[in-house]
């Protein structure tokens, strides 16, 4: 035990040594409720590549969480947590676009794909359709003229 | 000869092989002169050496620890133990590149096999000109922007480490390989469609590019279920799918390639939809290089972008070649394909092509979603997120649309429609609303219920289908059922095997359902020896310890986990939680210690430590209902599509052509 004890040290100067540049305080975090993972699992971590705050092991989303944590104790709603980081980093923090402005076309994205393949298939659908018809049509009268010619001048 | 020299002369030789191949198909094709054609697949053959040469030249670098090669001191170490050092070629850009070429001269080479006989002498050329551009784009880049050869004057003693998220799961060995061999896979197609717009051999080139498709199709399934498997094991936060750009990436041609499985039956069938096919199969391949682009070129910034590097402008470049080569030969054929014919809704073919519409809808919608926080910085300047939630919610009506046709298409005579069919139907909407209210009477919420009224739904249709082709045969040819069984299986191989396929979708939505609504995540600080009791589990911290590896520290924190209710049932058992330091790496990988079981999973992860006196850690605790059937349902389909592809049985496109007794 003394061994690993000792190790331990060793490995908290090593890290302390490479983590420099965002100091871990070896204090240990709260504890967090499942409600805490559910809203920071909507937020951004301002400093990651495409992670959660709920995911991430990065400082500030390890702050993130504390924070949603705190307000939650205090009796804070989701909406309002959710606002208190809008307004700090903007709707960029939500993973959620607003449905307004620019990013309502996102949710529109469904609606405006089905129309418009919807519109593609159903034109061509159409036109192979006509296509069916007056071709049989086309032909019938062609052949019939033909064939009527054919006739006509073999005696 | 030093690895760097061997590997750097294969690759200027793959290159000057593809470039005569190209211009040796051209010629075969201009001057309508088998000998061309010929000397183009012996090229083929060449290209596929040298890449193997070259690849091995990487291999035999990395191996023997020669950091005079750039790829191996900047991605490698010799610390690193063997089976990361063999995977180490495509933990980098450079290397991934050689392995995405080396596969497409395989590629080349499977079609260059089949120059002549099943692809005949007008449409080889084409082909086979089409894929050995492909192989001159991808070897240029390395030769000229991204050398995985570049010589280090002063080779450093030790080279900077393998990317450690790469090296914390064997499963990393797997995913990039399947990645690669789908969207590589997904070239052939695309050379076909070309060479049959460019040849004006519009219907016979669907039979075979349908099985290639298939193969892509097939690879990049695996590849997106053992992705979601790295994610799970290694990643930490209990989830298989982010909606990241690079996952994005994988789905987008994935989507397109089923709608192209889907819609190849209506022009089998009917010899409609031509063009549709040939717009489906260049922007299959097309989303391919889109997500190279996307995820390589630094435009958009994901967790999984582990090659970045200075290739994003030649792909952007490559990309707008694809489309303007597929689209633009679409436009010139479009004017000549005169289709005429009758398609009514409710019939196999209309299913079809309603599938196919949500397919394509559903690419649209992740297209423009991981594009969109461009678009706005690039109109407004503003920056916002396109992310999971957004997607989640998008995917449920889509998915459940996708889920109702799907078990609706295969029910649907092509013809018309008899009394048989209705009671089929009517026989599915009970099994859905059964199961609607079975998951209500369990108290789960109204999405889940659905869920699993959607699988009764779709397992009914699939029971229909077998039973009553069963029957039919057994009563008409007086042998056993088992027997019919057997015998319509291995003579219907396309049915059965897609039968299989679509169970396995339909446990995945079911698995999906579940996992996504009832995870839940947890985390507290326990002392040595506290026990904490949650989700009917009581954990118990045994002690905290350090052990130090050939490549990496780790903090172990032992756990004894014991089930005390219903809820925790299956988590018993002591497991080592860790975090791994790797000396590249600034902050600590966490590696979760997932214990499955037939309904949830438990997964525990160590999130911190008491690094002064070892007395305290954080345990992050998340509880998952059934993944583990979402690897099982991964592993269905991609063993449902290597029943469609087994050699043997209906693949004979005359008897593809055929009514079957299973229709």
């Amino acid at each position: 035990m003394r061994g690993s004890r000792w190790l331990v040290l060793v490995l908290g100067l090593w890290l302390w040594a490479i983590s420099l540049a965002q100091p871990t305080p070896n204090t240990p975090p709260p504890d967090f409720s499942p409600r805490v993972f559910e809203i920071a699992r909507e937020l951004r971590c301002p400093v990651c590549q495409g992670e959660s705050a709920a995911e991430s092991n990065a400082g500030i989303a390890v702050e993130m969480r504390r924070i949603i944590a705190e307000q939650l104790a205090q009796g804070r709603s989701e909406a309002e947590i959710r606002q208190f980081f809008v307004e700090r980093y903007g709707d960029w923090i939500l993973y959620e676009p607003p449905a307004r402005g620019l990013t309502l076309w996102v949710w529109l994205s469904p609606l405006l794909g089905l129309g418009l393949l919807g519109y593609g298939l159903w034109r061509y659908l159409a036109r192979t359709r006509a296509r069916a018809q007056t071709a049989m049509a086309e032909v019938s009268e062609e052949e019939i003229a033909r064939l009527e010619a054919e006739l006509s001048r073999k005696p | 000869m030093t690895p760097g020299l061997l590997g750097g002369i294969a690759l200027i030789a793959a290159l000057i092989f593809s470039v005569l191949g190209l211009v040796l198909a051209v010629l075969a094709y201009t001057l309508r002169d088998g000998r061309y054609l010929e000397a183009a697949r012996r090229l083929s053959t060449l290209g596929l050496m040298a890449a193997l040469v070259s690849f091995g030249a990487l291999e035999w670098a990395i191996l023997t620890d020669d950091f005079s090669v750039s790829y191996v001191a900047n991605h490698s170490s010799a610390h690193n133990p063997l089976w990361v050092k063999l995977v180490t070629p495509w933990a980098a850009l450079e290397g991934s590149i050689l392995l995405w070429a080396l596969l497409q001269t395989a590629y080349t080479w499977l079609v260059s096999l089949r120059a002549g006989q099943s692809l005949d002498v007008w449409r080889a050329p084409v082909a086979l000109g089409t894929l050995f551009a492909v192989q001159v784009f991808f070897f240029a880049v390395m030769v000229f922007v991204a050398h995985p050869f570049d010589a280090v004057p002063n080779p450093p003693p030790d080279g900077r480490g393998t990317n450690p998220l790469l090296q914390n799961h064997w499963m990393m060995a797997v995913h990039p390989v399947l990645m690669y061999l789908g969207f590589v896979g997904l070239s052939v197609p695309f050379a076909y469609a070309v060479a049959a717009m460019v040849a004006k051999r519009f219907q016979s080139w669907i039979f075979e590019t349908r099985w290639w498709t298939l193969v892509a199709w097939g690879f990049l399934t695996a590849a997106i279920f053992t992705g979601k498997w790295w994610s799970y094991e290694i990643l930490g936060w209990g989830g298989y799918w982010a909606w990241d750009p690079v996952e994005n990436a994988s789905i987008i041609p994935w989507l397109l390639a089923t709608a192209f499985l889907h819609t190849a039956q209506v022009q089998e069938r009917k010899g409609l939809f031509k063009g549709w096919n040939f717009a489906f199969i260049t922007l299959a391949f097309a989303a391919t290089v889109f997500g190279t682009f996307l995820t390589r070129s630094g435009v958009i910034q994901s967790v999984h972008a582990f090659a970045s590097g200075p290739v994003g402008a030649w792909f952007l470049l490559f990309l707008l070649g694809v489309m303007a080569v597929g689209l633009g030969l679409l436009a010139r054929v479009s004017a000549e394909v005169r289709e005429a014919g009758e398609v009514r809704w409710i019939s196999r073919e209309g299913a079809l092509l309603a599938g196919a519409l949500f397919f394509g809808t559903f690419a649209f919608v992740v297209v423009l979603g991981t594009l969109w926080p461009l678009v706005v910085e690039i109109v407004s300047g503003a920056k916002v997120s396109v992310g999971a939630p957004f997607f989640n919610q998008i995917s449920i009506p889509l998915g459940i649309f996708m889920l109702l046709l799907m078990g609706i298409g295969p029910v649907l005579p092509w013809r018309n429609t008899s009394a048989q069919v209705v009671r089929n139907l009517a026989a599915m909407l009970i099994a859905l609303g059964v199961g609607t209210l079975l998951g209500f009477g369990l108290g789960l919420t109204l999405g889940v219920s659905f869920a699993i009224g959607l699988f009764a739904y779709n397992l009914t249709a699939i029971w229909l289908m077998v039973a009553q082709g069963v029957r039919e045969r057994a009563r008409s040819l007086g042998i056993s059922a088992g027997q019919a069984l057997v015998e319509l299986a291995s003579s219907h191989k396309r049915r059965f095997g897609s039968h299989i396929v679509h169970f396995g979708i339909a446990l995945a939505a079911l698995t999906i359902a579940f996992s996504q609504t009832y995870r839940v995540t947890e985390q507290k600080t326990l002392q040595v020896g506290e026990t904490w009791q949650t989700r009917g589990m009581e954990v118990r911290l045994l002690s905290i310890g350090v052990r130090e590896e050939s490549n990496r520290f780790a903090a172990i924190a032992p756990i004894e986990v014991r089930s005390t209710s219903r809820e925790g049932w299956g988590s018993d058992g002591r497991y080592q939680t860790r975090l791994n330091f790797y000396p590249q790496m600034s902050a600590p990988l966490a590696t979760p210690v997932v214990k499955y079981s037939l309904y949830n999973d438990y997964y525990f992860v160590l999130m911190q430590f008491d690094q002064e006196k070892g007395q305290w850690a954080t345990l992050k605790v998340i509880v998952t209902p059934m993944v583990w059937w979402l690897w099982v349902s991964g592993l269905i389909i991609v063993l449902g599509t290597l029943y469609i592809l087994w050699p043997g049985g209906a693949r004979v496109p005359s008897r593809q052509m055929a009514p079957t007794a299973g229709d």
